[in-house]
């Protein structure tokens, strides 16, 4: 660059940023305007403020405090007030008083930890649409506004309706349950199982590995049982649970818990002839069950599986200091499909239901689950990839999600008579038969073929508890186990297909000090 | 402020607010934050004329003032890459799009390829005619510094201005 071009670069510059660029200092920019209009924003914040604080000072001279508010001593903490249209409408529908007896928040979208309404209880006596209930139970979205709700009798469900209007639903009718048909000369009966509560079940193969307290056992049909101390030898207070592997029978995963709640797990490779520790420590375990080949557990709040016990896998990753798993279901024929129903870690509240078809890459709401006060405590899955929970709400409510409509139904039971309300169980068959253990100690099976319901009594001497029976399971598609306070026994059912199992083979049981044993009835 | 040092003060605005907001303009390649950077000088500048008095404003001070509004600016960006907008090619754009003479939009071109520091050093001591001692105190450098930075910005536009200069001169 030569020196004389070197001077005109100033000149050039000026001349391309004034002229043509049109950069020149404006009159507005002046810091007397500036200073004046800053001058006059700041008077019209400090007026507002002003404003706004006068109007604060005078709230309580216009405003009289509710009378809860002026008598703390004469209401309760938990006390809920109704907004005014949401007792008017439910006044329309009750006769006499009704109080609020519970209220818990809705969580209806996943990751957002944020409630989305909430679930009201009332208890009183109502008459919608000619159906007598004691308890209300009403979806309500974040302004209380009533999105939905149940009307139970003593723990029934007895009427159901969506959307705003009370009166815009449909009566639940409880069907009618048949006893189970004997097949030709094959007729249905119990079989004992042993005097003891059980606290765990699992068959695989010729294994039937039970725990009771912090004992378990392998009654293996035709061999001498006993009930032996889990592999660390501890206290009574210790609760076992128990899984054995249906693909390869000789493996189980033992649980020990303690009273804190958290459990070492142990693995036998041989029928519980020796066991090894997971090599995991102590962790939070709860819902062991083995499908197939693999172990599945909720481990630290979230679902986990694993095809030998030592290594597990998260197919769920949750925010731990947000969510937890509560239940979860698993297709019987493809362990890549499973759905999870969750909580808010706090325990108080309802969460949404995800599910996934790809082994846990990628999880999606399942829509519109009806919370019905509490989240499910037991959920299945079909091969279809259907869900059937069970809510225990203010009774046993069961609701089935068909993945075709993307819609939940209720699945109305048979009065259980005698129960009023209490804690029902459920389970399903390997042929995707429902069976539901009502609070009264009867089990009933839904027969999807011929959708009807068939009554199985409790098994004689174990019936004076008068509740469900716990734990219920099904072992393939023929046999029922059923756990009682006091014992615990098999049922057994001929279908046409049925092969004898491994309750009709005769077995000797050795049992534990203490405990005596059951002679064998029948129905 | 009385109304003399007002009289003086807008004087002072005709003489250095045009060249203020470009300086601005080609240190930041941006006229909104020029333009922001402008007034929040003069605005400054205001004030200490309020404390000082009005004889204490010198052209070393708006552009020093400017500078420090200009850095902030550009450490702004920096640290918040989400606000900063793509400022070269929007001044490019806007030159690209602006019919200037040839002379002129080539030098201005050439000017907004060079780093900041080296568009300032060049601004101050062609355009606004400050010495190399008043670009050193502005820049807040040594007179070493803009030596160096004045001769790495002539070794940087000599290839962008050689071709287009010598076919005009022939």
């Amino acid at each position: 660059m030569s020196f004389e071009r070197e001077k005109q670069v100033g000149q050039l510059l000026d001349q391309a940023l004034g002229e043509h660029l049109d950069l020149y200092f404006q009159p507005a920019w002046h810091p007397q305007h500036h200073l004046s209009r800053r001058r006059a924003r700041w008077r019209a914040v400090g007026l507002g403020t002003a404003a706004a604080f006068a109007v604060f000072l005078a709230i309580p001279f216009f405003v009289q405090p509710s009378s809860g508010h002026r008598q703390v001593s004469n209401s309760t903490l938990s006390a809920i007030r109704l907004p005014k249209s949401l007792y008017r409408n439910v006044s329309k529908v009750s006769h006499g008083s009704f109080s609020v007896a519970s209220m818990v928040p809705v969580y209806g979208t996943y990751p957002m930890a944020s409630p989305t309404g909430h679930n009201l209880r009332i208890d009183g006596t109502f008459q919608i649409q000619g159906q007598a209930g004691g308890t209300l139970s009403l979806r309500l979205n974040n302004r209380m506004q009533v999105k939905g709700g149940m009307l139970f009798q003593n723990g029934v469900p007895v009427y159901l309706f969506s959307g705003s209007s009370f009166g815009a639903g449909s009566v639940i009718k409880a069907p009618k349950a048949n006893p189970v048909k004997p097949v030709g000369r094959a007729k249905p009966q119990w079989y004992p199982g042993g005097n003891v509560g059980i606290g765990s079940f699992s068959a695989a193969g010729s294994h039937v590995y039970v725990s009771h307290g912090n004992l378990w056992s392998d009654v293996t049909p035709g061999s001498s049982d006993v009930w032996m101390q889990s592999p660390k030898s501890p206290g009574a207070t210790t609760q076992d649970s128990i899984a054995g592997l249906p693909a390869s029978p000789n493996d189980a995963v033992l649980m020990e818990q303690s009273p804190s709640g958290l459990s070492q797990g142990f693995i036998t490779k041989n029928g519980g002839s020796t066991w090894q520790s997971w090599g995991r420590g102590s962790e939070s375990v709860s819902t062991l069950i083995a499908i197939g080949n693999r172990y599945w557990a909720v481990i630290n709040g979230t679902l986990a599986w694993s095809l030998n016990g030592f290594k597990w896998h998260n197919i769920l990753t949750l925010n731990p200091g947000r969510w937890q798993v509560e239940t979860y279901a698993i297709d019987p024929a493809n362990p890549k499909v499973a759905a999870v129903s969750l909580i808010p870690i706090s325990g108080d509240g309802i969460g949404p239901v995800l599910e996934t078809h790809n082994g846990g890459a990628n999880w999606s709401q399942v829509p519109n689950f009806p919370a019905m006060g509490e989240a499910p405590s037991t959920m299945v899955m079909n091969t279809q990839g259907n869900i059937a929970a069970l809510i225990n709400a203010n009774g046993p409510v069961l609701v089935r999600y068909t993945a075709t409509s993307q819609q939940w139904s209720v699945l109305p039971v048979p009065v259980t008579g005698g129960g009023t309300g209490g804690l029902g169980q459920m389970a399903a068959s390997g042929n995707g038969n429902l069976i539901y253990g009502a609070p009264a100690g009867k089990i009933y099976q839904w027969i999807r073929s011929s959708r009807q319901w068939l009554v199985i009594n409790p098994p004689p001497g174990l019936d004076g508890a008068a509740v469900s029976a716990s734990p219920l399971q099904a072992i393939g598609t023929n046999q029922i186990l059923a756990g009682y306070p006091n014992g615990w026994a098999y049922f057994w059912e001929p279908s046409k297909e049925a092969q004898f199992g491994l309750v009709q083979q005769s077995h000797k049981v050795r049992l534990a000090p203490g405990v005596t044993h059951v002679s064998r009835f029948s129905r | 402020m009385n109304a003399r040092d007002k009289k003086v003060f807008d004087d002072f605005i005709v003489e250095y607010g045009d060249k203020a907001i470009r300086y601005a303009y080609v240190t930041l390649h941006s006229r909104p934050d020029a333009e922001d950077v402008v007034q929040e000088a003069f605005l400054r500048l205001w004030r200490h004329a309020g404390r000082r008095g009005v004889d204490t404003l010198s052209a070393g001070l708006v552009f020093h003032t400017i500078t420090n509004l200009c850095r902030d600016r550009i450490r702004h960006h920096k640290r918040h890459p989400e606000d900063a907008t793509d400022l070269l090619e929007l001044t490019i754009g806007e030159v690209d799009d602006t019919p200037l003479l040839s002379d002129s939009r080539e030098v201005l071109q050439a000017v907004m390829q060079l780093s900041a520091p080296e568009r300032q050093c060049i601004l101050l001591f062609y355009y606004m005619d400050r010495s190399l001692k008043e670009t050193a105190a502005v820049l807040k450098v040594s007179e070493q510094v803009i030596k160096t930075r004045l001769y790495r910005a002539r070794q940087h536009l000599k290839p962008l201005l050689e071709p287009t200069w010598k076919e005009h001169s022939s």
